[in-house]
């Protein structure tokens, strides 16, 4: 049985909301949900995509989002293509050392990367792990720190959490890149907890206290992390009950061993994946967390669960988050075949509230409803007029006319429609159709083909996800 | 765009008006272009009518620019077109997607109109292009003397032909207007207006603009521009074999004191500029531009290359006090002879009184400078150990300076920078040589130090100081030290470009981005570029070895395209056929040089020698 959209969160069976979508009758794997897998675990989708997927069917498509084809050396080759490309831009853009030319080489691995999920959960942890450049200043400390990401991005959580632990950009961005007996810094012992692995209220003040003191002789000396063992406090330490702590690393480990943590980590996915609100119960996320715990913290295989489960495809989720600035930039470029400028798309980011390596605060951003205000929302409209105004966007590597007319396309009424489809989540009733396409009409400065994008993009329905 | 479905009059008349400057490259000596020559068109028959006629009778008399342009015959058939069209590069880029749509566009075009691209150009100005743009009407016309009177007419009647029977497939009404003015017949599509009389074709964008020409045709006694002051001196298109081994092809000159009055908020005729960098490349200049009544120029072919110039007459009351860093007293700057170093990319060389134009940046620049300087300053005198900049640094040195850029070289498989950038060095005599060497060598050691504690702080290598003597003189430098616990996998950081070095030659100072340069110049003796000695009357000079410039290029393409790929979102195959085009274009050229001269005249003049042998 599908679940239906007005269903309230508490109603719907945590078994059923968790377990593997099927296709059916009544729900068919049909555009609009390959469109949602795309809009969810990447960044939007082209016609050439969409037409694979379908093909393809929902277990090939999940398993492309992930990378999770290794039998198939088509897409292994297409990775290595890609990696090589990539590693070679990075490259070039690390001799530079220029921080925002760095977010233009993310955003190009966003928008080719054969990997979609894998990037876009690097996106979930450079704001779960937040460490803004503004404050570490060094590119190289700052593309280390998301190559370390993106690495652990669907491995092991532990893993990320250790390493990420003597991060250089993390230590400094937290000021805690010396940690003396005699003065403890609290600040990473505090986050750890509270942000990255068990969330408030999951801890107590002499938790952090007791953690800060396990991590005394952490250090960086220039920009690497070296243990000071003069430094470290070898005295007795009591965290979270327990006491025989040798060391920051089995400190760790007794963080990450609390039951709250899969709790906190799974919530903060499902969140990310599926819906900003409500907030998912601990008997909601209990299959995610089993799958966490067994899978040995495996976060793959939480994500595709969550990609692939009736919550999920039965369009329960529709319309249930409100677009980051990445993703509804990047689906508009990504949905026409669009490259750009990706240097001047980076620095359009930033009014609209999400400038990559540079989150707000440590708590990274807060995502959902914080997405939009009066400003962001002018911004959004802007960011549609600047991307299409620019001479150095071309669609599929022609003109918007041409690619439009390539999709069958042959009036502005037609076009609008497919943008319609392709670009908002949730239906617009008919009273604001009629409007779109007056607003539409009344833009004559506008070239023909772009009005209809512009005036969409004035319509809140195409910020939700 | 051109394509058969969405071919419009509009594209035709596009290309009819740019065909003058369009055909120029398309290689006669390909099949598709090859055409024979026409009768009637030689150039002596239509120099012969161009001295009846003085287009300038015809202009208005408020016109504020004024040029001409030689036949397409001349360009067409100057042997420059014939080396570029033979060479490689020119074939790589003519085999580009990117050109090959344009000559489909072309082609089709052609096929409507029923004539070679080429051909109408030849056609089209057999006795020459002449363009006026007029301050009253706010217009621009274009006028050419076409081969006939029966020519024209046929080709204006098919273009009006395959511009309606266009907009009839399509169920459009009439698209263009006509009008008759005093018996001249004239047509108006979109925002063009065009209309023939005898065998002249006038374009203009203004119907105001196009009776004022038609007035002044059928009226000598109408005020014209035969006789306006400021086209005094000025040297048109001469007749084909009378300009030496040099082909003018275009000549232009402008009323600047109207000019001036329309546009009065022009940074250009501005007292005090808004940029120090425009100030320190074209101070003398804006002087000039601000006072001068008219400027000239012109474009001419010579056998191997391009030259241009522009140039306007000079009062050296103009200059004052507050340019004499730039021209020198009494106009008596002159830019010392450039430094020969071998396969250097270029060489600046420049008469400027640095340490003049810093003290006097309040009259020169606006608010808004004046308050970043004062910044600089201030860093600049920290930086120095707190010797005054203006004062003591710029100012221990004479104005006569020279910059050269040489590209620099890594051995083979050492560790080396990503980005390669070459190697830049300022070349300047001391005034007090005895005192200076040593109070900069000093200032020099504390600068590589303050780099070192800035470094430290945020976790940059490290510099190790150095010391020589070359030639009995010394050579002090700093060496980027890479950190031994650090991987340098995708190679070293920009900064390993640069080794900073000052050394002294006799009574100069080298202040070099790289010791090897500095050492260079320190070891060798120096000798000057035969074309521009000591005695030169040039300002300034800029020569740049375009070939070297190609090697550096070369070195970094892989930065070059990663760039591409990121400022044009190009994938990488597109970003590698682009940075491809600008090789095989950089292939073509051998030298450029710029030359700045003050006197009578203040003249800047461009050449370029191609790499035709």
């Amino acid at each position: 049985m599908p679940i239906d959209a007005k269903t309230k969160l508490a109603e719907i069976d945590p078994e059923f909301a968790w377990q593997k979508w099927s296709p059916a009758d009544q729900e068919p794997w049909d555009e609009q949900r390959v469109r949602l897998l795309y809009r969810r675990g990447g960044f939007g989708s082209g016609p050439k995509e969409i037409a694979r997927a379908l093909k393809e069917g929902p277990e090939q498509c999940i398993a492309t989002l992930l990378g999770e084809e290794s039998q198939l050396t088509e897409h292994a080759r297409q990775v290595e293509v890609f990696e090589k490309e990539s590693g070679a831009i990075a490259a070039a853009v690390r001799a530079g050392g220029d921080i925002d030319r760095l977010a233009a080489w993310w955003l190009h691995r966003m928008l080719h990367s054969p990997q979609p999920a894998l990037e876009k959960t690097t996106l979930f942890w450079h704001g779960h792990f937040a460490t803004g450049a503004d404050k570490v200043v060094d590119s190289e400390l700052m593309y280390e720190q998301n190559r370390w990401l993106r690495q652990h991005a669907l491995g092991d959580f532990r893993a990320m959490v250790h390493g990420i632990s003597k991060d250089a950009a993390m230590l400094l961005y937290l000021d805690s890149a010396t940690n003396r007996k005699a003065h403890p810094n609290e600040n990473y012992a505090r986050e750890l907890m509270e942000l990255f692995c068990l969330g408030e209220g999951n801890y107590t003040e002499k938790d952090v206290q007791e953690l800060a003191r396990c991590f005394t002789g952490w250090e960086l000396r220039r920009t690497l992390f070296r243990f000071n063992e003069y430094q470290h406090d070898e005295g007795v330490k009591t965290l979270l009950g327990r006491s025989e702590i040798e060391s920051g690393e089995s400190a760790i480990d007794v963080v990450l061993a609390q039951e709250a943590m899969p709790y906190f980590v799974v919530g903060k996915l499902v969140k990310f994946f599926v819906m900003d609100e409500p907030q998912a119960s601990r008997q909601f996320l209990e299959p995610l967390v089993k799958t966490f715990i067994a899978s040995d913290y495996s976060i793959r295989h939480v994500v595709h669960q969550i990609l692939s489960s009736n919550l999920m495809l039965s369009l329960w989720s529709v319309g249930r988050k409100v677009r980051s600035p990445v993703e509804y930039a990047l689906e508009i470029v990504r949905s026409m075949e669009a490259t750009a400028n990706l240097d001047r798309l980076a620095k359009m980011l930033r009014p609209l509230g999400q400038a990559l390596f540079y989150p707000p605060n440590v708590k990274g951003w807060d995502g959902g409803r914080a997405w939009i205000n009066s400003s962001t929302l002018i911004g959004r409209s802007n960011f549609v007029v600047d991307l299409l105004g620019d001479n150095n966007t071309r669609f599929a590597g022609g003109s918007l006319e041409n690619w439009i007319r390539a999709q069958g396309v042959d009036s502005k009424e037609a076009w609008m429609e497919w943008l319609t489809k392709s670009l908002v989540a949730v239906p617009i009733p008919d009273i604001e159709r009629d409007t779109l396409q007056k607003d539409m009409a009344g833009r004559t400065n506008a070239n023909g083909w772009t009005a209809p994008l512009i005036s969409l993009s004035q319509n809140p329905r195409i910020h939700l996800s | 765009m051109f394509g058969p479905a969405k071919f419009s009059f509009g594209h035709v008349f596009a290309i009819a008006a740019l065909c003058l400057l369009g055909c120029l490259l398309l290689p006669s000596h390909l099949p598709a272009q090859e055409t024979p020559a026409k009768a009637g068109s030689n150039p002596s028959s239509a120099d012969a009518t161009r001295d009846r006629i003085d287009p300038r009778s015809w202009m208005p008399e408020t016109s504020v620019l004024y040029a001409e342009i030689a036949p397409a015959g001349r360009w067409l058939d100057h042997p420059l077109r014939g080396w570029l069209t033979s060479t490689d590069a020119f074939k790589t880029i003519w085999r580009s997607p990117e050109v090959l749509k344009a000559r489909g566009g072309i082609f089709v075009a052609e096929l409507a109109i029923g004539m070679k691209l080429e051909d109408i150009a030849r056609e089209l100005s057999d006795g020459g292009a002449y363009v006026v743009i007029d301050k009253r009407t706010e217009g621009i016309a274009l006028l050419t003397k076409t081969s006939s009177a029966a020519w024209l007419k046929k080709y204006l009647d098919k273009l009006l032909e395959v511009a309606r029977s266009d907009a009839k497939s399509k169920g459009q009404p009439d698209p263009v207007k006509s009008a008759e003015y005093r018996g001249v017949q004239g047509y108006q599509f979109q925002d063009s207006i065009f209309g023939s009389m005898d065998e002249w074709l006038l374009v203009t964008n203004k119907s105001q603009l196009a009776q004022a020409i038609i007035d002044r045709q059928q009226d000598a006694s109408i005020p014209n521009l035969l006789n306006a002051r400021w086209l005094d001196g000025f040297q048109g298109i001469k007749p084909s074999g009378e300009s030496g081994s040099a082909t003018r092809v275009i000549a232009v000159q402008t009323d600047l004191e109207q000019i001036r009055q329309l546009d009065r908020g022009n940074d250009l005729f501005k007292d005090q500029a808004k940029d120090f960098g425009a100030e320190l490349i074209l101070g003398g200049v804006l002087s000039v531009l601000r006072h001068a009544p008219s400027a000239s120029g012109s474009i001419e072919f010579r056998e191997n290359g391009v030259t241009g110039e522009l140039s306007a007459p000079t009062d050296p009351a103009w200059f004052g006090k507050s340019r004499e860093h730039f021209v020198g007293p009494n106009q008596s700057g002159r830019a010392p002879a450039p430094l020969l170093v071998a396969n250097s990319i270029g060489t600046l060389s420049a008469y400027r009184n640095l340490s003049e134009m810093w003290l006097r940046a309040g009259d020169l620049f606006d608010q808004d400078v004046n308050d970043q300087l004062a910044q600089a300053d201030n860093t600049l005198t920290t930086l120095f150990s707190g010797k005054d900049f203006g004062t003591d640094i710029l100012g221990a040195i004479e104005p006569e300076v020279q910059v050269i850029a040489v590209p620099q070289t890594f051995a083979e498989g050492a560790l080396s920078p990503s980005v390669k950038l070459p190697s830049f060095a300022l070349v300047a005599r001391l005034k007090k040589p005895e005192v200076m060497q040593k109070e900069l060598k000093r200032t020099f050691q504390s600068f590589l130090g303050f780099l070192n504690v800035v470094g430290a702080m945020e976790g940059q290598p490290q510099i190790d100081q150095n010391m020589d003597l070359v030639n009995g003189q010394p050579l002090f430098w700093g060496e980027y030290v890479p950190d031994s616990e650090r991987k340098y996998e995708n190679g070293l950081p920009i900064q390993f470009n640069f080794s900073p070095a000052i050394a002294f030659v006799g009574d100069h100072v080298v202040l070099a981005s790289n010791v090897a340069l500095a050492r260079q110049l320190a070891e060798k003796p120096w000798t000057s570029s035969s074309g521009e000695s000591t005695s030169s009357d040039a300002n300034s000079f800029l020569n740049i070895d375009f070939q070297a410039l190609r090697q550096v290029l070369e070195s970094n393409e892989n930065a070059l395209i990663t760039q591409n790929m990121l400022e044009k979102g190009h994938s990488k195959e597109e970003a590698t056929k682009e940075v491809g085009m600008l090789m095989s274009i950089l292939s073509l050229l051998k030298q450029g040089s710029l030359r700045l001269s003050f006197d009578d005249r203040t003249k800047l003049e461009v050449r370029i020698d191609a790499t035709q042998p």
